[in-house]
């Protein structure tokens, strides 16, 4: 079955993966405030001197926005903004590339699962281990 | 073609399903499945505008893939992102993501089988669109025999809140 992966170059699956996180985190942070009555996006856009649609429109994801647009809707609902950029090689980093191992290993032979995380799991270990030489 | 009463597994071995892979940039784990055609996938692949055309810094292409991973993924389907088509009684519904449309089936709570796809505008631009896309899905559940497993019901009764 043709892959969706196939299109993606490395460098772009970075500001992807940021897009994503910024998008859901928003969106999860207005679902919350809205079920508990605190928000609509009138209210936020009221606070912000805004339109609807442009809250609409920033809530979906349909436009790139810039760090201040960010800061602005972190600040109508009434949340905080907490940014790590951490080692692509890093432990968040690790957990994610296993758990793809994994899928990969899962969808190519049942069974190879395991050998596939324990290779990845001495990797781990090896560059840990290179760390702790080198320092 | 399969001759039988059939299962989603069975349209799986055959071929002519496939469940959804997460892309690399996404770290959440899956909580509900999403079946695609290898048809979809490849007009997703191949469709020129869809990789040139970008709404908020990502084209259709990533957009697709992104609300896909989000279905797959999300504690809780929004309401906006999916919705029943008419007659309802035919039990097609269609997805919304930014710029396209994905029709298909749930057959069964928190699932979804997508089989084909539309851009927007193109929908905009020939109203009977929409319709041949619900037919198209109904076609390809009657030829993998998995009618018996349309669902109908409204948005709480296929994706009821887990919280």
């Amino acid at each position: 079955m043709p892959s969706f992966r196939t299109k993606v170059s490395a460098r772009r699956v970075v500001y992807l993966a940021l897009s994503a996180q910024v998008e859901r985190q928003l969106r999860e942070a207005y679902a919350r405030k809205f079920e508990t009555g605190q928000a609509t996006q009138s209210s936020i856009a009221d606070k912000l001197g805004i339109d609807r649609s442009a809250v609409h429109r920033r809530l979906t994801g349909r436009m790139n926005m810039t760090l201040e647009t960010l800061a602005d809707m972190v600040w109508a609902l009434d949340q905080a903004i907490e940014v790590r950029i951490g080692d692509a090689t890093g432990p968040a980093a690790q957990a994610g590339a296993e758990r793809h191992l994994a899928a990969h290993a899962a969808r190519a032979k049942p069974g190879v699962t395991r050998d596939i995380l324990a290779r990845a799991g001495k990797r781990q270990r090896t560059r840990a281990g290179d760390r702790l030489d080198v320092g | 073609m399969l001759t039988y009463m059939a299962t989603l597994s069975e349209a799986v071995r055959a071929g002519r399903l496939g469940l959804f892979h997460l892309p690399e940039w996404e770290r959440r784990r899956p909580v509900r499945p999403l079946y695609v055609t290898s048809e979809l996938l490849a007009w997703a692949d191949n469709t020129q505008r869809l990789h040139e055309v970008i709404i908020g810094g990502r084209t259709l292409f990533e957009r697709m893939a992104q609300f896909l991973c989000d279905f797959r993924c999300s504690s809780d389907v929004h309401y906006g992102d999916i919705r029943r088509m008419l007659p309802t009684k035919a039990g097609v519904w269609r997805m919304y993501p930014p710029g396209l449309r994905i029709y298909g089936w749930c057959p069964g709570r928190h699932a979804f089988v997508a089989v084909p796809a539309a851009v927007e505008a193109d929908t905009k631009r020939d109203r009977l669109l929409n319709d041949r896309k619900r037919d198209e899905v109904l076609r390809f559940a009657w030829s993998v025999r998995l009618t018996h497993t349309i669902l109908t019901g409204d948005y709480l009764a296929l994706f009821p809140h887990q919280g």
